[in-house]
């Protein structure tokens, strides 16, 4: 499944990202890149537009129940004859919503705990790590179960339950950041030519940031989408009748003859977690261009 | 003028570092019996209206006996001690629903998930690595080409539909693989040794049971397995390239060794402190799986009964899943400290 | 007879910016127990030409021309044939003893793998044979250096067990690929001693490459100096280096502080940079850089000619040659 706990990129080679610009040219050189993008706009359009695009009333029990995928219901009618197909399609505005203001908040969290501990030090530093050490010993939706349990099961609780869960891998790539840019020699160079505290930060700390928590944030997107549709296909989330993707799955996995229930609302999920993983893995390639091979060879 | 090595006995430099690392594991248990603790117990979730009927709820008495069973009127520090007290005696109190020791029933659902998940660490292990190897000598190729899509889409897909569509698709339609369950209901449970349901039948010379056994396991252990594979072979692919260009692979090439012998030997090896750091990954991953997939396959296993404990707040449950999660972590990143160990004789003696 | 014959060597990498000429056209013979000195800048194609002959450049690299070995061509041998001469017949060097040994390997099992698997060696007898291997290169206690790993060793004993590995199936030609550079200047004496000596002793060929031309003076029987993917000049060093004809040769020793540069009383850098194999000028690649150039240069690749006894130049002006 999905836990937030990747390898953290090392903080080490951070002088490769060094004023470097995104270009946007080579992104486009990137097949995925560009389908990660398609997909990813696709599903926020449709997120928009599910009022306009959907054939049905999500909650509405219009028609007959259990209907196989046809020209009436494209995907089929679930139990209580509702529209798979609308309900996939008014899924979009739970699920990116929420993984986008999940993500925000553990990032925005994770962060500024991050960031704290590695500008102090010393014993703040200590007691952060040592709670994002606590974090990361349990597998993500274990924890996020016990919390949404005992907060009561709902999606908002499902959220924060989640932030819980994800900010120390931002704690600590920010953390390993801000202590490394804090050592390199163009920060200490530009604090000897007199630039402010404030004016380091800014200009020379902040991007060097960006790139590896973007690329994290873009990842962790997917993980997010996962984890919130795995809570609520546990019922820990979203109740019913809320059209949520990973409730629509536990309902396929109830009415397991008729696949169509289950299983396009899975290939949401999927599909929506592969286009953040395109956009990530891509984003990765482009801010490191280490993978791809060295010119010169010559060793010297 | 040489340190020397003995291949007996690693330098004290190495015990030394290893005894912190235990230490601090340690330490990081005793903060989790805190958080499970805490968690448990500062939340507004009545665990006697969760455990009692509805007209038990309605007679104080029972509230009260049930309140003073569990220790609940206590002060939180006290109960805290008494918990970690018990702890120290292999108590894990009674849960709530079953009115069992946590420790029995932990017994009897830990084999279950222990085989399910080995399997399925092992199946990833061997294909995730072996497709991130292949991955990385045809860099830039085709074959890595594919291989990436294939890694991403493993790590994009939920588990629970892909346990769904593999029940579909195996069980319903084709029939070919048994779909829930540890057992076909005409085999009966074989005498426990292990608790591996496959190991203990061989044991016992069941061969149709020990069949039948494997073949329950096979789809939930795929399943399982395939979040993994995509992340070993994403990473395991990344930790070869970063070796392979490295000028003592360029130097075991110059001396005539075979390719083959290079990549095995030569390159895995030094690749391999990365891939076991994410094979130590791996095990966290299968526990969150575990819960998922456990489910939907009516694995009688830890994941089924972490999520039940949760959602009818059984707190001693509760507490020793996360208990038992938490040593899980402990020993599977001890056991990566001292492969670091075994692996790298620059950790040995730096 | 000659052991190794390069003719027309032409290495092509293809890269992001398309396709890049790292070494342009190279011929030159290397003699039994002759040390062949290879000089040149950083990127001047010289490592990537020896890399070339044995067949250890990366992917995307194309090599043509011939590289004649015991009447066989390297550039063209495959798979068994290939793994029988890499190791067995040339060995190679690397530039850093710290990355070119195996970090997690015992120095024992790097010295003797090769030599099982070339020679069905027990794993006794080469051990055996690796810890003679390393009383040959000075390395105290070989038998306990046997199971100790790299990183217990300094620089220069790693370069010296690095040597040890690369003669362990006793070749005929060892390729040095600035074997020195990374150690300190006391070390690297000792290092250049033990070629010397190893060459003499057993009759060892050696392609030493390097930019350091005081090295070169002190072991190399004969220099060629490499600029922009191409030789352009080549000689005995006692002339090649008391009398340079090329105006780059001139420079390289111009920048040296060594006595070899008689009759310039300071020192002085090369004008300019080393083109890079993308946007190589036309004509005499050197002529950007060059006081002497002329029309010709701007037009013509100058060839390399006779000029004298055993020594070989590629300018068209020649302005530095001796009087009639």
């Amino acid at each position: 499944m999905s836990t937030a706990q990747l390898p953290t990129p090392t903080p080490a080679p951070i002088a490769r990202y060094r004023f470097r610009r995104p270009r946007i040219a080579s992104a486009w050189r990137q097949p995925l890149a560009v389908i990660g993008i398609v997909l990813a706009a696709t599903w926020i359009v449709v997120a928009i537009l599910a009022p306009v695009l959907a054939p049905d009333d999500p909650l509405g029990q219009n028609a007959a129940p259990l209907t196989p995928p046809g020209s009436d219901h494209l995907f089929g009618t679930d139990e209580l004859g509702r529209d798979v197909l609308s309900r996939v399609l008014f899924g979009a505005r739970l699920s990116i919503p929420l993984a986008l203001l999940l993500v925000g908040l553990a990032l925005f969290v994770g962060a500024t705990l991050g960031a704290i501990a590695g500008y102090f030090g010393g014993l703040i530093d200590s007691i952060v790590m040592r709670g994002a050490d606590l974090v990361f010993a349990f597998p993500a939706i274990i924890l996020a179960m016990v919390v949404t349990a005992v907060l009561g099961p709902s999606i908002r609780n499902a959220v924060l339950a989640l932030v819980v869960v994800s900010w120390p891998a931002y704690a600590r790539v920010v953390r390993g950041l801000v202590l490394s840019i804090g050592q390199t020699e163009y920060v200490t160079a530009t604090r000897l030519l007199g630039a402010s505290a404030r004016r380091a930060l800014v200009r020379d700390v902040l991007p060097n940031v960006a790139g590896p928590v973007l690329v994290l944030a873009t990842l962790d997107l997917g993980n997010a989408v996962l984890l919130l549709s795995g809570l609520s296909f546990l019922g820990l989330g979203a109740q019913p009748p809320q059209p949520e993707w990973g409730a629509g799955v536990a309902e396929g996995i109830q009415y397991f003859q008729f696949w169509w229930i289950g299983t396009f609302p899975g290939l949401a999920i999927f599909t929506v977690v592969l286009a953040f993983n395109f956009l990530g893995d891509s984003l990765r390639d482009i801010l490191d261009p280490q993978s791809s091979w060295r010119a010169g060879g010559e060793g010297e | 003028m040489l340190p020397g090595r003995s291949r007996t006995r690693p330098p004290r430099v190495f015990l030394r570092f290893l005894a912190r690392r235990f230490v601090a594991l340690v330490f990081l248990g005793l903060g989790i019996t805190l958080v499970a603790f805490l968690l448990t117990n500062l939340v507004p979730g009545d665990p006697a209206a969760a455990n009692l009927g509805q007209r038990a709820i309605e007679d104080p008495a029972a509230v009260a006996s049930f309140r003073e069973r569990y220790g609940l009127d206590k002060s939180l520090p006290e109960q805290y001690g008494i918990y970690v007290w018990r702890l120290a005696h292999a108590d894990l109190g009674e849960s709530q629903q079953a009115r069992l020791p946590v420790t029995q029933e932990l017994g009897t659902f830990i084999p279950a998930t222990a085989e399910l998940a080995l399997l399925s660490i092992l199946i990833a292990v061997v294909v995730g690595v072996g497709l991130g190897i292949l991955a990385a000598i045809r860099q830039n190729r085709l074959t890595d080409h594919l291989l990436r899509v294939l890694s991403l889409t493993g790590v994009s897909m939920p588990t629970f539909w892909l346990a769904l569509v593999a029940l579909y698709v195996f069980f319903f339609r084709l029939a070919w693989l048994p779909g829930t369950g540890r057992l076909d209901p005409q085999f009966s449970e074989p005498r426990h040794r292990t608790g591996f349901f496959t190991i203990d039948a061989l044991l016992q010379g069941e061969w149709a049971t020990a069949a039948d056994a494997a073949r329950h396991l096979v789809l939930p252990a795929v399943v399982l397995a395939l979040y993994n594979i995509g992340l070993l072979t994403r990473y395991t692919r990344t930790a070869v390239l970063e070796v392979v260009n490295h000028d003592y692979i360029r130097a075991a090439r110059a001396k005539g060794i075979p390719e083959r012998r290079v990549v095995l030997r030569h390159v895995l090896r030094a690749a391999l402190p990365a891939v076991i750091t994410v094979i130590g990954l791996a095990f966290a991953n299968v526990m969150t799986g575990a819960v998922l997939v456990e489910n939907i396959f009516a694995w009688p296993g830890i994941g089924q009964y972490a999520y039940r404990s949760a959602t009818t707040l059984d707190l001693p449950a509760i507490m020793g899943v996360s208990l038992f999660v938490a040593v899980v972590y402990i020993v599977v990143n001890f056991i990566v400290d001292v492969l670091y160990g075994v692996i790298d004789p620059r950790i040995r003696v730096a | 007879m000659t052991l190794l014959e390069v003719e027309g060597l032409r290495v092509k990498i293809r890269t992001e910016g398309g396709e890049v000429t790292i070494v342009d056209g190279v011929d030159y013979a290397v003699e039994p127990g002759q040390v062949f000195g290879v000089a040149g800048e950083s990127g001047s194609g010289k490592t990537i030409s020896v890399l070339a002959l044995l067949r250890l450049l990366p992917r995307g690299a194309t090599t043509s021309g011939r590289a004649l070995y015991g009447g066989r061509d390297l550039l063209r041998l495959s798979g068994r044939a290939l793994r029988r001469v890499r190791g067995r017949e040339l060995a190679m060097v690397f530039q850093d003893p710290l990355t070119s040994l195996h970090p997690m390997m015992t120095i024992g099992r790097q010295l003797s793998e090769h030599v099982r698997i070339h020679e069905g060696l027990s794993r006794r007898a080469a051990l055996a044979r690796a810890s003679e291997l390393l009383a040959e290169v000075r390395i105290p206690d070989p038998k306990r250096a046997l199971e100790a790993f790299p990183h217990q060793f300094s620089g220069g004993m790693r370069q010296r067990v690095a040597i040890a590995g690369a003669l362990a199936t006793r070749p005929k030609l060892l390729i040095a690929d600035e074997p020195t550079t990374a150690l300190d200047v006391t070390v690297q004496a000792g290092i250049l001693r033990l070629l010397d000596r190893l060459r003499r002793e057993s009759g060892l060929s050696v392609i030493l490459i390097t930019h350091d031309l005081g090295v070169m003076s002190s072991i190399a029987d004969h220099v060629s100096v490499f600029y922009a993917g191409r030789i352009v000049e080549s000689g005995p060093p006692p002339e090649l280096l008391s009398a340079p004809r090329h105006p780059y040769t001139r420079a390289l020793l111009d920048a040296l502080p060594h006595p070899e540069a008689e009759g310039r009383g300071e020192l002085q850098a090369i004008r300019g940079l080393p083109p890079s194999p993308r946007n190589r000028p036309p004509g005499c690649a050197f002529h950007p850089r060059c006081a002497y150039a002329t029309e010709a240069s701007l037009e013509q690749v100058p060839l390399l000619r006779p000029v004298g006894e055993r020594r070989l130049l590629a300018c068209h002006v020649d302005p530095f040659a001796p009087g009639p």
